[in-house]
């Protein structure tokens, strides 16, 4: 997967994803997410190197590997022209499904993921969550062990970010395997039991649950812009958490409640408060670490 | 391969608007164009001049005149008025009678004179001059217009044509005892004959005799026979011995349907509207149902099934291959009916499999020409520049690039390197396919004929060029759909 010009877009990318766990794939846009997602797949085709889908080759022995896998892209894109569950009735067609196996299959799982009233009408009149919801749909059609969702929370309203949440939690609990991408790692902060990184094509890093949350429990990082910094208004914010001083600023790290209180007991207290910016989560933060430690070993 | 995704890919080629389209068009055509090729029957026309004959004797020339309709009905009324210009002018006129008749004397001492008539009938004056010797036998019936035997329409059939005889005795008397027989042959003995045909009395069959000095006959012709069919009639005098013969062709007794052969027709459709518009719905097709899906992503949703690279590939070619031969098909057999309905016979069985054969190396390879080359390009408008770029070169300038490489080459238009150069080309070409089929069973192009092998235009040379048009895009295509991304 290179140009002659670019290089390769992903190289040294070795992991697994195991049953009933749910794996998150993280890494800035143009880290090679997508790119190793689809190999993956199947849809794009590496220069060397395997991908194993439950002991099988997805190059060498795709149609066996791909019963396995269930793909949800970051943007779904099928025959724009074709009716939901006709599309779903051709897909259907590669399982092996008969007539009527096909179609009560494809109203079913439309059903599922909450398309019903909508089989009729043609894809590309479909929103981008209902493209998504069509897209897993039919990336459940073999009820496979294997899920590869690419940045599929993006783009979704709360309602979709809510049910695909919650279809991966009830998916892990029937012991299915998930690996999860997104460029924001907040995303995968709740649902992912590992998290790797990849950063440039490599993976940088790969963390557990307990790292994460021990990073997330830092809280946010407040940066405070006071008339006038003295040391009353410090010693009230040590309160709250670790305070720094960047110039006329006073960084407030582990941070973890709301910065309207903190902002009301500041001028509560008789300082004049210029302004209260968010800064970064201590996840954020965490993967700014890792992916700066990155490009400084080089 | 799998059955349900074959066909559904198969129905939505089928089913794609540029197919339907053009299917619709080609069937338009063939519904327009071909009954065109109906047989028209024509009518005679007949001669509504009036015919004349003479005799003379030494001091006076006369004349009879008849007047008829198209079917050699007589015409009473008709103004005649004759005259002889020599050194002084002899005129006089009269009308004709009943019978059609008028008889004028001029009182014209033996000479050679100017002769003219007018015939004013209804209004209007059909004028007729010569200069002419008057110095025929004395008492011998002479025609200075017509011969003694024509054609007149036949009053109940348009299309057929009756004899009409116009003779008189000796002196100008009503024939007696003259008969006239004929022959129907398409082999007459070599020439030279005896008093101008070449068969006897006993060998021609009666047609009937004469007894007034104009008659109608209905010679009976069979029919179905060929173009090339003479007849042959002769005047007998009552003694026997022949007085005059003619020959005719069949063909302006029994006015033959101009029935063009089935076949005819046929290569020139397929040669012309099918060959034009195959590539076009092939191009069209496999853009619609390959290059679009693959260079705007949709195939990617449909590779990340249990399907092979090489098994969705070899899918959606047969597919697209099929629907587009279905259609090709479906335009022989309508072309086929149309042209069975309309003329009466149907293409033979040989030549409609190898138009067919033809049609599928067409669309085999224009579907595989573009689905290769959607493998190389970046976006469906590339695909589809390069695709009607292609198009328009193989169908409209090919002949134009042909002409100017055989000028290159030393050669001029209609000459042996030209028609060689061109015959070497169609198998080049795809879209030019159907025209090494037509040359080959035809044995001719653009009207010439030809031996087609002189050419380099055989069945194996032509089955061979099929199997590769067929099979060599296809399998550039495999090697890229499998090999690359």
């Amino acid at each position: 997967m290179f140009s002659a010009k670019q290089g390769p877009a992903i190289s040294s990318v070795s992991f697994d994803v195991r049953n009933g766990e749910i794996v998150g794939f993280v890494g800035l846009n143009g880290a090679g997410k997508t790119t190793t997602i689809r190999i993956a797949v199947g849809v794009s085709l590496p220069t060397s190197g395997t991908v194993l889908i439950d002991g099988h080759d997805i190059t060498q022995e795709k149609p066996e590997a791909s019963k396995s896998i269930g793909w949800v892209p970051e943007i779904p894109n099928f025959e724009p022209n074709a009716k939901a569950w006709k599309l779903m009735r051709y897909l259907a067609g590669f399982y092996g499904m008969d007539g009527r196996e096909a179609t009560k299959e494809s109203k079913e799982l439309l059903a599922s993921v909450g398309l019903s009233g909508f089989e009729n009408r043609k894809f590309r009149t479909y929103s981008q969550g209902m493209k998504k919801r069509f897209a897993l749909a039919a990336s459940m059609l073999s009820n496979p062990q294997n899920f590869l969702f690419d940045e599929v929370l993006n783009g979704l309203d709360p309602e979709g970010i809510q049910f695909f949440r919650q279809l991966m939690m009830g998916q892990k609990k029937v012991n299915k395997a998930i690996l999860l991408s997104s460029h924001i790692l907040t995303e995968v902060e709740n649902l992912a039991d590992r998290v790797i990184f990849i950063h440039k094509g490599k993976i940088v890093k790969t963390t557990t649950r307990d790292e994460l949350a021990s990073y997330a429990s830092k809280g946010t990082i407040l940066r405070i812009q006071l008339q006038s910094v003295t040391d009353e208004a410090i010693s009230y914010l040590k309160a709250l958490g670790t305070v720094q001083l960047d110039g006329n600023a006073i960084i407030l790290s582990n941070f973890q409640g709301d910065s309207a209180q903190v902002n009301s007991e500041l001028v509560k207290r008789g300082f004049q408060v210029r302004e209260i910016k968010h800064e970064r989560t201590g996840l954020e933060e965490y993967f700014f670490d890792i992916i700066r430690g990155t490009d400084t070993a080089k | 391969m799998m059955i349900r995704p074959f066909l559904y890919d198969f129905r939505r080629t089928i089913t794609s608007k540029s197919v339907l389209i053009l299917t619709g068009i080609i069937l338009l055509i063939s519904l327009a164009i071909i009954p065109l090729t109906a047989p028209v029957v024509s009518s005679f026309g007949g001669s509504s001049s009036p015919d004349i004959l003479y005799t003379r004797d030494p001091g006076a020339y006369h004349f009879i005149v008849f007047s008829s309709d198209q079917y050699g009905q007589p015409v009473q009324g008709t103004e005649i008025s004759l005259s002889l210009a020599g050194v002084r002018t002899y005129t006089n006129a009269s009308t004709t009678n009943s019978e059609g008749y008028a008889f004028i004397t001029l009182s014209a001492p033996n000479g050679t004179y100017s002769f003219a008539m007018n015939a004013t009938r209804g209004g209007s004056t059909s004028s007729f001059g010569i200069s002419y010797l008057f110095a025929s036998p004395i008492g011998q019936p002479q025609f200075p217009t017509t011969d003694w035997i024509s054609l007149v329409q036949d009053k109940a059939n348009a299309s057929k044509s009756d004899v009409r005889t116009f003779y008189a005795g000796l002196y100008g008397a009503k024939p007696s005892g003259y008969s006239i027989r004929y022959k129907v042959t398409a082999t007459p003995p070599p020439p030279p004959y005896k008093d101008d045909s070449p068969y006897t009395a006993g060998q021609m069959d009666l047609l009937g005799n004469l007894t007034d000095y104009r008659q109608v006959f209905d010679p009976a012709i069979p029919s179905g026979l060929s173009e090339t069919t003479r007849v042959y009639f002769e005047l007998f005098a009552p003694n026997g011995t022949a007085v005059s013969g003619r020959q005719m062709f069949i063909t302006d007794l029994r006015r033959q349907q101009f029935r063009p052969e089935a076949t005819n027709v046929a290569s020139f459709f397929f040669s012309t509207i099918l060959s034009f518009f195959m590539p076009l719905a092939s191009i069209l097709g496999a853009y619609s149902s390959y290059g679009k899906d693959r260079l705007t992503g949709v195939l990617e949703s449909v590779l990340a099934r249990p399907i092979s690279r090489r098994g969705l590939a070899i899918s959606r070619f047969l597919s697209t291959l099929t629907a587009l031969a279905v259609a090709a098909i479906a335009s022989v057999g309508i072309v086929d009916l149309l042209l069975n309905q309309v003329l009466g016979s149907a293409l033979p069985q040989y030549y409609a499999l190898a138009i067919i054969s033809g049609l599928v190396v067409e669309v085999a390879a224009f579907t595989g020409l573009i689905f290769l080359l959607s493998h190389l390009v970046k976006s469906t408008g590339v695909l589809l520049g390069i695709s009607i770029v292609l198009f328009v070169v193989l169908d409209f300038f090919w002949g134009l690039i042909v002409f100017l490489l055989t000028l290159l080459l030393g050669g001029t238009s209609g000459s042996a390197v030209a028609v060689e150069a061109t015959l070497v080309s169609y198998y080049a070409n795809p879209a030019q396919f159907l025209q090494l089929i037509n040359v080959y069973v035809f044995q001719s192009s653009s009207g010439f004929a030809l031996q087609s092998s002189n050419y380099g235009v055989t069945l194996p040379a032509i089955i061979l060029d099929g199997l590769l048009w067929a099979i060599l895009p296809f399998l550039v295509f495999m090697y890229l759909a499998v090999r690359r991304d």
